[in-house]
């Protein structure tokens, strides 16, 4: 996966934003540390950006920051877990998750009422996966299962979920991000989601109410 | 970290492991083996820890080396020490030499002596006098830099506001040519910042906003962007209005 590069005095030039700026976001861990790109060119060492990924998070840096904190920007950004809890009643009411993987959910896990960010999160995976029709509502078991027994130890570390199908069988796997991934000839990777961008959505759906 | 009532004093020499204590106290020298979590943790003389240092204030009289992480809110530093792991302090007080084999993060990070970092350097308020050393990038909010005695080295420097200046008093001591050698510089290779003022720096890159070019700099590229001076004593070879 070969991504757009866009080089340090690109950015700021297109976003307007200065080195004063950029250096705090980077600091303050708006910006994470990965995606600072050390190339050598003919001056001399330069930084470069992945393109889409940084343009679309200093736009809503710029967008957020009259209302939040630096420090609250950096809370949502960041891939740990909110600490927040919500009741069910307010989830399907906001919309963070349809009705039916609620239901799943509880037919999986038994009646609950309140919901740990982490939970959310894997409701809102499932559901993202469920209503693009790429994974059928059985298959998302095993999301719960990779999730609750795998997903601690990442710890703010990146990852990615992968779903492979085989010959009609899955398996939902829970990946360190930035890693290459191949597979058998017959078998298929048919979801790759980035979780820290999920967390993210899912930190600004809860954060909105 | 509440109230243990857990001390830990060595007098003398001791090797004693680590563990949850609200003072630790060494006068003399210890080794201590193993993680060490305390409220406070002074050491005269000689410390050295084979593990973590987790402290709300963390005061060094003497010497102490340290094989993991330090975290603390305070770190007042007379003296040296060697860490090999990461420091992250909130108001780190340097009089003395660090040197820290990871990266270093914190609030404030001031005072006087050498401070050689391997790694990264972060920090809100940058303030040191003396030699600075640094592997990779100091990022810091405000940057003043006061070059005395020994050249510094950072390969990036990022922030704000960046000043670097050759310290006054090595005028005073001129006479003292076996400890200051006349030629305190920095040198980087590249410099960004919004306000920029350098004296004395080889520096391959300088880009920012306003940026001033005080004596002694050697720049190779200068890229600015509302305004630019330079000092006669001072070479620039490359200037650019972006």
């Amino acid at each position: 996966m070969e991504e757009e590069l866009i080089s340090k005095k690109e950015l700021l030039e297109r976003t307007g934003i200065s080195y004063g700026q950029l250096y705090r976001w980077k600091r303050k861990k708006l910006i994470p540390e990965e995606w600072f790109i050390r190339k050598s060119t003919f001056t001399g060492q330069e930084t470069f950006f992945p393109k889409e990924k940084i343009l679309a998070r200093i736009e809503k840096i710029k967008q957020m920051k009259d209302d939040l904190s630096l420090d609250e920007l950096a809370n949502m950004f960041s891939p740990n877990p909110a600490a927040i809890t919500l009741h069910r009643d307010e989830v399907i009411k906001r919309n963070i998750v349809t009705k039916v993987t609620m239901q799943f959910y509880m037919e999986q896990k038994g009646e609950q009422h309140t919901f740990s960010f982490n939970e959310l999160l894997q409701l809102y995976i499932l559901d993202q996966l469920l209503q693009t029709g790429e994974i059928s509502l059985e298959e998302g078991k095993g999301v719960f299962d990779v999730f609750e027994q795998h997903y601690s130890a990442f710890q703010g570390r990146s990852c990615e979920l992968l779903f492979v199908r085989k010959m009609g069988i899955s398996i939902c796997l829970l990946v360190a991000s930035g890693n290459d991934v191949y597979v058998e000839e017959k078998a298929k990777i048919i979801v790759r989601l980035h979780v820290p961008t999920c967390v993210e959505q899912l930190k600004l759906l809860v954060s909105e109410g | 970290m509440g109230n243990h009532v857990r001390h830990l004093t060595v007098n003398g020499s001791a090797l004693t492991s680590g563990g949850t204590f609200h003072k630790v106290t060494i006068r003399g020298d210890a080794t201590i083996n193993g993680d060490l979590w305390c409220d406070r943790c002074k050491v005269f003389g000689n410390a050295d820890v084979s593990g973590n240092i987790e402290a709300k204030s963390f005061h060094i009289f003497g010497q102490a080396n340290i094989r993991g992480n330090v975290q603390g809110e305070t770190i007042k530093l007379f003296g040296e020490i060697n860490i090999r792991g990461n420091a992250i302090a909130h108001d780190f007080h340097l009089r003395g030499a660090a040197h820290v084999d990871g990266n270093v993060t914190g609030g404030t990070i001031h005072g006087y002596g050498e401070m050689k970092v391997s790694r990264d350097c972060e920090a809100d308020m940058f303030s040191v006098k003396g030699a600075v050393e640094i592997g990779s990038t100091l990022n810091a909010e405000r940057v003043e830099l006061y070059l005395h005695f020994a050249d510094s080295r950072i390969t990036e420097i990022g922030g704000k506001t960046i000043h670097v200046k050759r310290s006054k008093t090595l005028n005073i001591l001129h006479f003292l040519k076996r400890f200051a050698r006349d030629s305190a510089k920095l040198v980087t290779e590249t410099i960004e910042g919004d306000d920029i003022y350098l004296e004395h720096t080889d520096a391959k890159i300088v880009r920012g906003d306003r940026i001033i070019i005080g004596p002694g700099c050697n720049i190779g590229l200068v890229e600015y962007h509302t305004s630019f001076q330079q000092d006669e004593k001072a070479i620039v070879k490359e200037k650019r209005k972006r």
